[in-house]
């Protein structure tokens, strides 16, 4: 683990506690529930778990990342019903939690951090299947307002698949929901945050109520790019919290944007 | 006389004027090309379309922000300067990213009178992209 500038570290922790929080009291609140499953309590805790997650890529804190992804498995599988909430799973969740909050404190070990990785690894090894997207080519929304950047991004996606173009957040809404009513939903958004009429958070927000509403459950919906020039964790756990999937800062490195757009099977 | 800052002296107004002035090798480039070719996995092609579309849009950005100041509207014109920005880090157009955040924060902050200078910096630098541009081979030149 890298050693975190101490502003950094004061502002990412002041942003974690909060998520901390809520994702101890939503799993005690499932854990008490038993085997009946709460959806919204389990998408308030991958929300939470989700948004840790987004801050520590960002600052390169492999440890915390290693351990929210994996938590992050956990609860889907159990959001989608393909593993239930025994007390043991959930005391593992509750361990995990534990770690992150010590790593995110500064304190913690990356032994123990591995321990728990490795054992919530080993509960879903096997059971979440690659969704199925078909061969077809990969739909692309890209929302961006200033035209140099727009151009640069729709020639080089244009390559890789079927790519729109929206120049704010209130089209790229419109534009989502009628791919959604057609049935041909987007894999992958490529979303600006400053933009007039409607910002990205609104728009990123809005996407995932209309994914809700059809039944879609977080993470198996279109990915979504965040790309910006705002270079600060707070901005990036908030976009995470919208339940974004990366945070590319601007200029893009296209290198790095093919990387994500392989890692989520869209190119081969 | 090379400039001014009004009183009380905002710092960070300052640290953009000082940076400009003792900028040291290495910082803000007018126009790397390097940079930009690296992240565009070297391809020159697509270089070659994002600058000339850049250098078709800046002359009607920068109207849009000398119409937000001519309006006195600070808002307005951080919002332009943002966009301006943003297309200036796209192409490599490092100096005019620098000008194009002071303008951005001096908007922000409702410091119309630092606009003015700021914007007069803004359309210099971009004069001298320009030529950098023509330098680099990496767009076609238009003979007068």
């Amino acid at each position: 683990m890298i050693t975190l500038d101490e502003e950094l570290a004061v502002q990412y922790r002041a942003e974690c506690r909060e998520h901390l929080a809520s994702l101890e009291a939503e799993l005690l609140a499932i854990e008490k529930a038993g085997p009946a499953i709460d959806g919204d309590r389990i998408d308030r805790a991958f929300r939470a778990v989700h948004s840790i997650k987004g801050g520590a890529v960002f600052l390169e804190l492999t440890l915390i990342s290693a351990i929210a992804r994996q938590v992050e498995e956990v609860l889907t599988l159990l959001r989608s019903r393909k593993i239930t909430a025994t007390p043991e799973l959930i005391t593992l969740l509750l361990t995990a939690t534990d770690r992150l909050e010590e790593l995110i404190a500064g304190l913690g070990s990356p032994a123990a951090a591995n321990a728990i990785v490795t054992a919530l690894r080993q509960l879903c090894a096997g059971i979440r299947p690659i969704p199925v997207r078909g061969d077809r080519r990969p739909r692309i929304l890209l929302v961006e307002d200033d035209f140099t950047s727009r151009l640069l991004l729709q020639s080089f996606l244009a390559r890789y698949g079927e790519c729109h173009a929206a120049v704010n957040g209130r089209e790229a809404v419109n534009a989502f929901r009628a791919a959604l009513e057609q049935s041909r939903p987007y894999d992958l958004i490529c979303m600006d945050i400053m933009m007039p009429e409607m910002d990205g958070h609104q728009a990123v927000r809005e996407c995932r109520t209309l994914e809700k509403s059809r039944g879609v459950l977080p993470t198996y919906g279109a990915r979504i790019i965040m790309t910006t020039t705002v270079d600060d964790v707070r901005e990036v756990i908030l976009c995470f919290k919208e339940l974004c999937d990366e945070y590319l800062m601007k200029p893009i490195d296209l290198a790095k944007l093919l990387a994500f757009m392989k890692s989520y099977g869209l190119v081969a | 006389m090379n400039g001014y800052l009004t009183k009380p002296v905002d710092l960070a107004p300052m640290a953009e004027m000082l940076s400009r002035w003792l900028s040291a090798p290495g910082a803000a480039a007018t126009f790397n090309s390097e940079a930009l070719l690296g992240r565009l996995m070297g391809d020159r092609e697509l270089a070659g379309s994002v600058l000339q579309a850049f250098l078709e849009d800046v002359p009607s950005q920068l109207h849009k922000l000398r119409d937000r100041l001519d309006e006195r509207d600070p808002q307005g014109a951080r919002s332009h300067a943002h966009a301006l920005k943003g297309a200036a880090a796209t192409v490599g157009a490092e100096g005019l990213q620098a000008l194009a955040r002071a303008l951005e924060r001096a908007g922000g902050a409702g410091e119309l009178e630092q606009c003015g200078p700021l914007l007069a910096d803004v359309i210099q630098e971009f004069e001298r992209f320009q030529s950098a541009l023509q330098r680099s081979g990496l767009v076609e030149t238009k003979t007068p």
